[in-house]
């Protein structure tokens, strides 16, 4: 009986992720490089994207005054990494606010509240709202305005490669190891033979409709000579 | 295969390779996006126009008959460059919402929220029309962006 309360939560959790805001278009930004923005961590610390170059990094676009979803992907990140017990050198977390109005002190309480405390997980905000706003397009990640304290947004996490290529794309709103495990995987260049030619599925199947169409046809015209 | 049949074929697989390369064309050559349908339930009660960054805007459009209510009655203001978010829902019955000069196309439906992403990159007015026959009062429904 618990084990079905546990999925039917889980079912609803993956359906309010999945229903919250506007998702990205994967085709536009997967293989790009977002622009290389000036952050400042809650240290205090200013820092580019591209600094983060060698290894690795999630992104994670959260806003500190959520009341919900941003607390729990946060938390749910934390405690799948520690499951999954990497090395700390072998991946960054970058946790970032996309709401303008928020600075190191907000993000700074976020860090607090919720213990994200690894060395390897930086708790940042972009200083410049012309450089914010070009890195949520870099990663076309749309936010919807309710009101000064409460924002819709989708439920994401960025991965992208040693060189800061973004990678792929996990959503969610409880990451698991497994989710966290792939999109590194991804990151580190290794993909399956699955995630090699899914891309390819569709292309090859419309033209193989396209092609037996055209072979019936020049084939009857044949056999009515 | 009857002769005239093969040639119905042949003009229907010409025709689905031909939508198929505009489809291709208007995502990769436009960088258009699809209209999309908000997958939850968000409720816009009346309309609103808020500043959500530099250059950046949201426009919750109501539609009712027979005129739009964006937050400033039927006109909104923006600077050229400004990239604008359009959710758009109806108060009553189905309307459309066409931003003329720009590949905006919305239905707006009552109960659900539609969106579309504008960058306005030219100064000068640009018309939303409704074109959806919504009643008596359809031809008149207009609404305006000002782009300065």
């Amino acid at each position: 009986m618990s084990r079905l309360a546990g999925y039917l939560l889980s079912f609803a959790l993956g359906c309010s992720a999945f229903g919250q805001g506007i998702p990205p278009n994967l085709s536009r930004t997967l293989g790009t490089t977002p622009p290389n923005v000036q952050l400042v961590d809650t240290q205090g610390r200013t820092f580019r994207l591209s600094d983060l170059k060698g290894k690795p990094v999630i992104l994670s676009p959260i806003y500190a005054r959520c009341p919900s979803a941003c607390i729990v992907i946060s938390r749910s990140v934390k405690k799948a990494l520690q499951q999954l017990n990497l090395p700390d050198d072998s991946y960054t977390v970058l946790t970032f606010t996309f709401d303008p109005k928020e600075g190191r002190a907000e993000m700074a309480a976020f860090q607090r509240n919720h213990e994200l405390n690894r060395p390897n997980w930086r708790v940042a905000y972009v200083p410049d709202d012309n450089a914010l706003f070009e890195l949520l397009d870099g990663i076309d990640f749309r936010f919807t305005y309710i009101s000064e304290q409460v924002k819709d947004h989708p439920n994401l996490l960025v991965f992208l490669d040693k060189e800061g290529v973004i990678r792929h794309y996990e959503f969610g709103l409880e990451f698991t190891p497994q989710q966290l495990q792939r999109g590194l995987r991804i990151a580190r260049g290794e993909y399956t033979l699955w995630e090699r030619v899914s891309d390819w599925i569709f292309p090859v199947g419309a033209l193989g409709v396209l092609a037996t169409g055209a072979w019936l046809m020049l084939g009857s015209r044949r056999r009515s000579r | 295969m009857d002769r005239f049949e093969k040639r119905a074929m042949a003009l229907a697989l010409s025709l689905v390779l031909m939508f198929f390369g505009l489809v291709v064309y208007a995502a990769k050559g436009l960088q258009a996006d699809l209209p999309t349908c908000l997958p939850y339930k968000r409720e816009i009660q009346r309309g609103n126009f808020t500043e959500v960054g530099p250059k950046r805007y949201q426009v919750d459009a109501v539609a009712f008959m027979w005129s739009f209510d964006m937050g400033q009655g039927n006109t909104v203001t923006v600077p050229r460059g400004a990239v604008v978010d359009f959710y758009v829902t109806s108060r009553d019955v189905m309307h459309g919402y066409h931003i003329d000069k720009t590949l905006a196309n919305l239905m707006a439906i009552p109960g659900a929220v539609t969106y579309a992403r504008v960058k306005f990159d030219k100064a000068g007015e640009y018309q939303i029309l409704c074109h959806e026959y919504c009643g008596l009062g359809h031809q008149n429904m207009v609404g305006r962006i000002i782009v300065e």
